[in-house]
């Protein structure tokens, strides 16, 4: 075992749904807009639908061993080298994940906040106190996630409520206007952020205190989340329109930027960055320990922590070649899907049908 | 010996932490409040309006310069232009305070898409200014001008607009979000307020303009810029654009009058207007219609025929009223439909919501079919009070 701390199925609940809002609030409008139009919201149900039947794949390979994470119980159903390989083919994906995520928080910045800043000094200091985070180890932090649980949702509620004066409810119509075909297709198209992506949660599952009662915080922490998200797609269609809700790079953001109640509530955007910046370096640590321990385990180390710092420096690198340019990141969202695809469903597919097979379980 | 290495660290931090990167401090920015933006020649002249700090900040009435200084240049583009005004003035313009973006009247005929995208695009400038079309001058007259009351014409500008789409109605305050979701819309097209000058741009230069009771050069918002898209194609006058703002439900409060039974005018003032607009399909065909709740109080009686102290001279007066604006709207929308065939009422959007299938199938020619459509207009309008007084003292002195 790498890892020896514990945390409560509380604490994996607030985490899970950090990590589909972190990624994903700023973005997910525009691609759902863009093909479903005024009806994206409906695809977000969908989406969120879909998110809760992958959770419960997740949950019935974790609890075949509640006390092995994904990379050791491959080595078991597949054997060491097979299942070496396929960790090896996690480590990959989840290193590059964590470049792309640092990435979004370096251009979000110097496109809305810091506009001559070079990206570098940003991501040094992101990386720092991802670093810090892993460093202490998974069960400090997330009792810190757990401290800014309550300020985040109390911001997130005021953030909600401050756009409820500028909701123009005729923007949702029509209704279903181009049938439910296109609804469904963005919905299947943008299944891969976030919701592939909780494959992720795979490392951490064996490290809750109680099994069954992970089983339900992962499925309620997908819900919360999924809720957050639709709940922002739909704001956004309802004040911006669909246009600038397809079209403008940080959707939610540009709806912060809307809010005036009075002439003197307003200029509070800031107050959506930081729900953004908490939740996205809530992603990108568990992406990094999520690396670490693979990496660790392939390696059959003793512990992680003297990886930390080798990894954090081959990060910085990455995520600054990663993308060219925005366009290729915009670009990227698309076809991360078919990409997270093999890793958030047909891996643990295949895993749960050969351990049924070979009748492999914990011990 | 840890906790001395990790003290050190800690307050040498301090040192690179003092700041944004690229700070600018307010000595260096010159505070953009209006920039107007006119074309000559394939080449835009934009005028910016740029706050004078000292005379703004000093509490013994400045020294007597103008509260602002207007700068131009000229550029292919919008940016290049906006950043050559850096040769003619010693800081760079910051925009996130903009209160006024005028466009000049030949701009808007050639189209004002280009100059949109630039401006959302930016980073630094928000959408909540306000954005007019000069009439019959260059928008960088307007900007020239001095106003009274308030030292700074950018805000003069915006205030003005502000409280007369409040008050009085014919003129709306349109942000640039507004502005670009009407551009883009296939069933829907934009208005914007234009601004007029009174008077030569000489004498409204200069302080002199504004030490006078009646300054010989003033500002005025009238009528009414109506698009095609990105494009002008015309204007309208006060009544129908206050008819267009009675269609569109975006009156707050308003004057009307109606004719007394016998002569002379009874003035309604309007505090709450409704308004509901939709496009059906009858028969196959487009058919729109516009339904407008009114509440108003009387405010003014100028005739002697009208008894107030009569209930039944309140019902006259509404349908004496209603009567009124359907007969102007009607003829507003008539106007749009035959002589400018933009719809700028957002019909098409409205037939796009009631029938997507419908619309889908016939956006093409909605030019044509909105054209032609017949609208209907119902107003139903409900007077409450009458003031302070009821009959009024001219009914008394027969």
């Amino acid at each position: 075992m790498l890892e020896n701390g514990k945390i409560s199925p509380h604490q994996y609940t607030i985490m899970i749904a950090f990590f589909i809002v972190g990624g994903s609030i700023l973005y997910t409008p525009s691609g759902l807009v863009h093909s479903a139009k005024q009806d994206a919201w409906m695809a977000n149900i969908i989406v969120v639908g879909l998110g809760l039947i992958l959770v419960s794949l997740f949950n019935l390979l974790g609890s075949r061993f509640p006390t092995m994470n994904l990379t050791e119980y491959s080595e078991r159903i597949l054997g060491k080298w097979l299942g070496k390989l396929l960790s090896f083919l996690y480590f990959i994906y989840f290193f590059l994940s964590l470049a792309v995520f640092i990435r979004q928080i370096g251009d979000f910045v110097i496109i809305q906040i810091l506009p001559d800043t070079p990206i570098l000094p940003l991501h040094i200091l992101l990386i720092g106190i991802m670093i810090m985070g892993v460093l202490y180890g998974i069960e400090t932090f997330s009792r810190a996630i757990e401290i800014f649980f309550p300020i985040i949702f109390l911001l997130l509620l005021i953030f909600i409520i401050s756009i409820f004066p500028m909701i123009e409810f005729q923007q949702l119509q029509p209704i279903l206007a181009n049938g439910t075909k296109p609804i469904i297709s963005a919905a299947v198209k943008s299944v891969g952020t976030p919701y592939l992506q909780l494959v992720l949660f795979l490392m951490v599952f064996p490290a809750v205190n109680q099994t069954t009662k992970a089983k339900k915080s992962f499925l309620l922490g997908t819900f919360i989340g999924g809720t957050v998200l639709t709940v922002v797609t739909l704001l956004s269609i309802l004040c911006l329109g669909t246009y600038f809700s397809e079209n403008m790079e940080f959707v939610a953001y540009a709806l912060a930027l809307k809010i005036n109640i009075g002439g003197f509530w307003q200029r509070i955007e800031a107050v959506m960055a930081f729900i953004w910046f908490i939740s996205i370096y809530i992603k990108i640590t568990l992406y990094f320990y999520g690396s670490i321990i693979c990496m660790g385990q392939i390696l059959e180390l003793k512990e992680y922590k003297c990886l930390t710092f080798p990894l954090g420096l081959i990060t910085l690198v990455l995520s600054l070649i990663i993308n060219k340019n925005i366009v290729e990141s915009d670009k990227q969202a698309e076809w991360w899907t078919s990409f997270s695809l093999p890793f958030g469903l047909f891996f643990p597919l295949l895993l749960l049908i050969v351990s049924k097979i070979r009748k492999k379980d914990s011990y | 010996m840890k906790r001395k290495i990790t003290l050190i660290l800690f307050f040498s931090s301090i040192i690179l932490l003092t700041g944004c990167w690229n700070k600018r401090e307010l000595n260096e920015l010159s505070i953009l409040l209006g920039l107007g933006i006119d074309k000559e020649k394939e080449q835009y002249i934009i005028t910016a309006q740029v706050v004078n700090p000292s005379e703004i900040a000093s509490k013994k009435g400045g020294s007597g310069k103008a509260p602002v200084i207007v700068y131009q240049s000229k550029g292919e583009t919008l940016f290049e232009a906006v950043r050559k005004i850096t040769t003619v003035a010693p800081r760079k313009l910051y925009f996130a305070h903009l209160r006024i973006l005028v466009f000049g009247e030949d701009l808007a005929k050639e189209g004002i898409g280009e100059m949109i995208d630039a401006l959302i695009r930016n980073s630094e400038v928000r959408d909540d200014f306000y954005i007019a079309v000069s009439k019959n001058s260059k928008a960088a007259d307007v900007l020239k001008i001095l106003t009274p009351l308030e030292t700074i014409p950018a805000n003069s500008l915006f205030a003005s607009l502000e409280v007369s789409a409040k008050e009085w109605s014919p003129t709306e305050g349109v942000t640039l979000d507004k502005l670009v979701s009407n551009m883009v819309s296939e069933g829907n097209n934009p208005i914007l307020t234009g601004i007029e000058l009174k008077g030569p741009v000489k004498t409204g230069e200069s302080n002199k303009n504004v030490d006078q009771t009646n300054p010989k050069t003033l500002l005025r918002y009238k009528g009414l810029a109506v698009f095609k898209q990105d494009k002008l194609i015309g204007w309208m006058n006060e009544r129908e654009s206050k008819a267009v703002h009675y269609a569109l439900g975006k009156v707050k409060s308003s004057v009307g009058f109606v004719k007394c039974p016998e002569g002379g005018k009874a003035v309604i003032e309007v505090v709450k207007t409704k308004s509901k607009l939709n496009t059906m399909i009858i028969k196959g065909r487009p058919h729109g219609t516009i339904k407008i709740k009114i509440l108003g109080n009387v405010a003014e009686v100028d005739c002697q025929s009208l008894d107030l102290t009569d209930p039944k001279s309140i019902p006259y007066l509404e349908k004496e009223s209603e009567e009124a604006l359907i007969k102007i709207i009607k003829s507003t929308i008539q106007h749009a439909q035959k002589d400018f065939r933009t719809d700028i009422f957002g019909f098409g959007e409205a037939l796009y919501r009631s029938e997507p299938d419908y619309w889908k199938k016939h956006k093409r020619e909605w030019e044509q079919l909105y054209s032609q459509m017949p609208v209907s207009v119902k107003v139903e309008m409900n007077i409450r009070q009458t003031g302070t007084i009821n009959n009024s003292p001219l009914h008394e002195m027969k």
